[in-house]
């Protein structure tokens, strides 16, 4: 009660400033006067008892708070240079770090929608013939289910694709069977209807689970639970639809989940399952990877005859998914937190010339009795307004900066599966940068109020030089030193990303993607039971698309150049060689192509000939074309057209022809070997090591005469007229597939060469106020050098010199910096060294000669002293 | 609470003001300087009331809920601010009287037992 009674006296007070001061000067008076009236005199002065009484009250405290911001803004007010310049620099170091923090934040440190990301594992079965993520097997997955003790639960899935049919439209979406209780185990709740349960699952329901980019895309936004989908011609029923949110696993873009059927549900030799599971609150990695491995070495002993491996591989699933992250976390939270303190440094030496102004004028106030606590709180007050409007800058300039990258970043990082609402400025970012950044304004603001306030009036009155004590004036000169260093460092760094980014331009990529664009195709897998695919389908696909106007040539492939796709490793045997054990069998990426494949991408065929339809057959001898990286590795010195090689245990193929090495994954990687097979011996029975089955990962690739986007409306439509039922995916061009290839490396070298442009500006916002300021208080001293015969170029010099000492002593420590910190950045280099002796010399010259634009106004107006007026002033 | 650190020094026991107004106004409601008058009457003139004290002492006990306040013309047909004691200031006086017992008490306690 009395606590609400202090709370609402002092309100009122506060809102009837008037009345409150009227009722206090009343209470005085008429004590005053009663005591007159009584003849006594009262015992004290009515000015020091109204004092007194207006100084009781949590209300006095926040009015005087307010007089003091008043004043603080009179003040910054009054100093329009100062206060622009801090507000400036304070808030684009803040807006810059917030918005490459929120931008690295979106892209890499991607908030994932599920309870508790850090207690997800994956787990995996090391077996030597697949991809080691989806190599389990189902019995193997219910014994390590049924007998731990550390999870809290585990699920799996499997990954597929599937055709999507209604009567106007064929799409392909990624189809994923996943066991009941996935999205129990990846805590993730449903946006609408309910997912399968284990009874569906072992009876096969046909039902589904689909996502919100689909309810969108297949059925308008409508609600799409209880509605129908024809899933490669079999109707389910929509059950349940996962929020917008939701991606798993990793980025793919799963559109459909139906419940599991496993083909052979006992069959341990069959892998193909990918596993997701829960740890129990409190259970490390390690303890459960140890327990698991121990369950699966007890399985591989009972079942010796299949020789299982006997561990498991367990990892986290968000280091798996930020794994390749973390050094550039590193690296980029690093120029966060340089840009930020290039910033503070800068404000910090402006701060300090000021107050070293100011020195005077507290003098004057602490002799005419301020005390120096009222003296402290008003320059805080001061520095606290500083910030506030330093905050208010720092987020237009982050919304600004973000509102002119947005379309650039969510261009880059669509494919990534990052929501464009992820894409905006973090506000948790923003408000730790501006509490940071209020504080280090507010502790820069305290150390000259703190000496300010401690001026021995006499001292401070007398000083006729009104300037500030030699370990000022080192402080300052070395702020700006530091500011400089450490913007030359994150322009090399930049720098070195740039030249990466040029140097990878021009690596010869072994291919022309002028003119060509691609698209996956999914083709049902049981359609053609009985036929050759080629025959079937891809041969007159082909030669429609070859007989448009505009079209030179068409290939069907299963890989294309630089796009992700489906890589399929394999180990094979050499003919007239000795037999290898499993792990020492040479190994390639085994791939499918059409005959026209070398013409649609321009790679030259070396030696022998490429495929042929007339001559490779599904009847015909098996036939292979290898590339120039497998013939120097397994080949070397010799011929490897006519050479045999084996799959497995009864298939062999004949190596015909050797084609150029093509950078197949990443524009950085040298190719591997690769070995080619012809979809033209595709059949169900045929001669070729792989059934139809290989077609299933089909990607087309057209190449136009003219603009390749021209061809995709009567590229769709030579499909639908083929095979209605084939789904093409997206369409892209080769140049938008290698420039997503570089998009990494474009991203990063852009977002760090907008940020170290900025820290570039900044630390020059620092070189000029110090200069300016300099000159200002050395015009007497150019006065006097003046009136005693030196020239204005003397003068003028006097500064550069100065401004010479302060880069140079900058660029040498940052230049020091930069030898021992670009290392960090060595993963993203390509082509370029580290410790690049060019970079690192062009940074230093642009910095030199940004430090000479710096000082030019500073030392004009030194020249420009004129000694009679200068002598005269003071 | 600010009272306390007042510099000028009145011949008031430190700490005991409260107690005097609460005291002062058990009978009838006061203004200001009645309040100061009737502590030094009573007192025999041993206590002396500073007067900027003793009006930031009412601000805070009204605001601490044991007094009330109120404009009124005084004997002088002047306007003057008038304290009357609350019921929860009864209470505080009686608790603060309580105190006040309990330590004259144990200081007679402490003079007596001389050794």
């Amino acid at each position: 009660m009395s606590a609400w009674r202090q709370f609402s006296f002092g309100a009122r007070a506060l809102l009837r400033r008037g009345k409150a001061a009227r009722d206090t000067d009343d209470e005085v008076a008429a004590y005053f006067a009663e005591a007159r009236a009584s003849g006594a005199e009262g015992g004290g002065d009515p000015e020091r008892t109204r004092d007194q009484m207006r100084a009781y009250g949590w209300e006095n405290l926040v009015s005087n708070f307010f007089a003091d911001l008043r004043f603080g803004a009179r003040q910054l007010r009054r100093n329009p240079a100062f206060t622009l310049t801090a507000v400036l620099v304070l808030g684009l170091g803040m807006g810059v770090a917030a918005t490459l923090f929120s931008v690295v934040q979106a892209v890499l440190l991607r908030p994932l929608p599920y309870a508790h990301p850090e207690q997800l594992v994956t787990i995996a079965e090391p077996r030597g013939d697949a991809p080691a993520f989806w190599s389990s097997s189902h019995p193997d997955v219910l014994d390590w289910r049924s007998q731990n003790h550390d999870l809290a639960s585990l699920a799996f899935y499997g990954m597929g694709a599937a055709t999507l049919r209604s009567e106007s439209r064929t799409i392909m979406v990624g189809e994923y069977p996943a066991s009941a209780n996935l999205f129990a185990t990846l805590g993730v709740r449903l946006a609408a209807g309910r997912t399968f349960t284990a009874e569906e699952m072992t009876a096969h329901a046909p039902v589904a689970v689909i996502s919100h980019d689909l309810e969108q895309k297949w059925f308008a936004g409508q609600a799409a639970v209880g509605k129908t989908l024809r899933l490669d011609g079999k109707p389910v029923t929509v059950i349940g639809v996962l929020p917008g949110a939701m991606r798993f696993p990793y980025d793919q873009p799963a559109d459909v989940w139906t419940p599991y059927a496993t083909p052979n549900p006992d069959d341990r030799g069959e892998s193909g399952l990918l596993v997701i599971a829960r740890l129990r609150p409190g259970v490390s990695v390690a303890a459960a990877r140890s327990e698991l491995s121990a369950i699966q070495a007890g399985l591989a002993r009972r079942y010796g005859n299949l020789h299982l491996p006997e561990r498991v591989e367990m990892d986290s699933y968000v280091d798996a998914m930020r794994g390749g992250a973390r050094p550039a976390l590193g690296g980029l939270g690093l120029a966060v937190g340089l840009i930020w303190l290039i910033a503070c440094a800068s404000v910090a030496g402006l701060l300090l010339t000021r107050m070293a102004g100011r020195r005077r004028e507290l003098a004057v106030r602490a002799a005419l009795g301020a005390g120096r606590g009222r003296i402290l709180r008003q320059l805080l007050s001061e520095s606290l307004l500083l910030g506030v409007l330093a905050g208010g800058a720092g987020w237009l300039v982050a919304a600004m900066l973000l509102g002119t990258l947005r379309p650039w970043i969510l261009s880059h990082v669509a494919a990534r599966g990052v929501p464009a609402a992820a894409v905006s400025i973090n506000a948790g970012t923003l408000g730790a940068l501006f509490a940071a950044t209020l504080l280090s304004v507010i502790l820069i603001g305290l150390t000259p109020a703190w000496t300010g306030a401690r001026v021995p009036a006499a001292a401070g009155l007398g000083d006729r030089s009104s300037g500030a004590g030699r370990g000022q004036a080192r402080l300052r000169q070395g702020l700006v030193a530091g500011e400089i260093a450490l913007a030359l460092l994150l322009l090399t760094g930049a720098g070195l990303l740039l030249r990466t980014l040029y140097a990878l331009e021009q690596v010869p990529l072994g291919f022309s993607g002028t003119n060509v664009v691609t698209t996956r195709l999914h083709v049902q897998p049981d359609r053609y039971r009985t036929e050759s695919i080629y025959q079937a389908f891809e041969a007159p696909l082909l030669e429609r698309l070859r007989a448009l106007p505009g079209v030179t040539a068409a290939a069907i492939t299963s890989t294309v150049p630089l796009a992700q796709g489906v890589s399929i490793k394999g180990k094979f045997g050499i003919v007239g060689r000795p037999n290898l054990k499993a792990a020492e069998q040479p190994e390639g990426d085994m791939r499918y192509t059409s005959p026209d494949f070398p013409r649609v991408f321009g790679i030259p065929v070396e030696r022998g000939r490429f495929f042929d339809a007339g001559l490779d057959t599904p009847t015909s001898q098996a036939v292979a074309v290898i590339n120039e990286a497998m013939a120097a590795r397994y080949f070397p010195g010799q011929n490897p057209v006519g050479e045999q090689i084996t799959l497995g245990k009864n298939r062999a193929a004949t190596i015909i022809g050797v084609i150029a090495d093509v950078r197949e994954t990443a524009v950085d990687r040298p190719p591997g070997p690769e070995i080619h097979f012809s979809t033209t011996q595709l059949a169900p029975h045929g001669s070729a090591p792989f059934y139809n089955i290989g077609s299933q990962f089909a990607r087309l690739a057209v190449r136009g005469s003219g603009n390749p986007a021209a061809l995709i409306p009567e590229i769709r439509a030579a499909l639908h007229a083929v095979a209605p039922e084939v789904a093409p995916d997206e369409f892209d061009t080769m140049r938008q597939v290698v420039a997503d290839a570089l998009g990494d490396q474009t991203f990063a070298a852009r977002l760090l060469g907008i940020f170290a442009l900025s820290a570039l500006a900044i630390a020059l916002a620092g070189l000029y106020g110090l200069l300016a300021y300099t000159v200002a208080q050395r015009r007497r001293e150019f006065g006097i050098r003046m009136a005693l015969g030196a020239g204005r170029a003397e003068v003028a010099g006097l500064v550069f010199r100065q401004a010479a000492w302060l880069v140079g002593l900058g660029a040498a420590v940052g230049l020091g910096l930069a030898l021992a910190l670009t290392r960090l950045l060595a993963a993203w280099l390509y082509g370029v060294p580290a410790r690049d002796p060019y970079t690192l010399a062009a940074v230093a010259l642009l910095l030199a000669g940004c430090g000479l634009l710096a000082s030019w106004l500073p030392a004009r107006a030194a020249a420009r002293t004129e000694p009679v007026t200068a002598l005269r002033s003071e | 609470m600010m009272a306390g650190m007042e510099p000028t020094s009145t011949d008031v026991i430190p700490g005991t003001l409260d107690l005097l107004i609460l005291k002062t106004l058990q009978l009838d409601p006061l203004h200001g300087f009645g309040i100061a008058r009737r502590v030094e009457q009573v007192s025999r003139g041993v206590f002396k009331v500073n007067p900027g004290s003793l009006l930031t002492a009412l601000q805070r006990l009204e605001r601490a809920g044991w007094l009330d306040a109120e404009w009124r013309q005084s004997e002088n047909a002047r306007r003057a601010k008038y304290y009357r004691l609350t019921r929860a200031g009864r209470k505080q006086l009686e608790l603060e009287t309580e105190g006040w017992e309990r330590r004259v008490a144990a200081i007679a306690r402490l003079l007596k037992a001389e050794n």
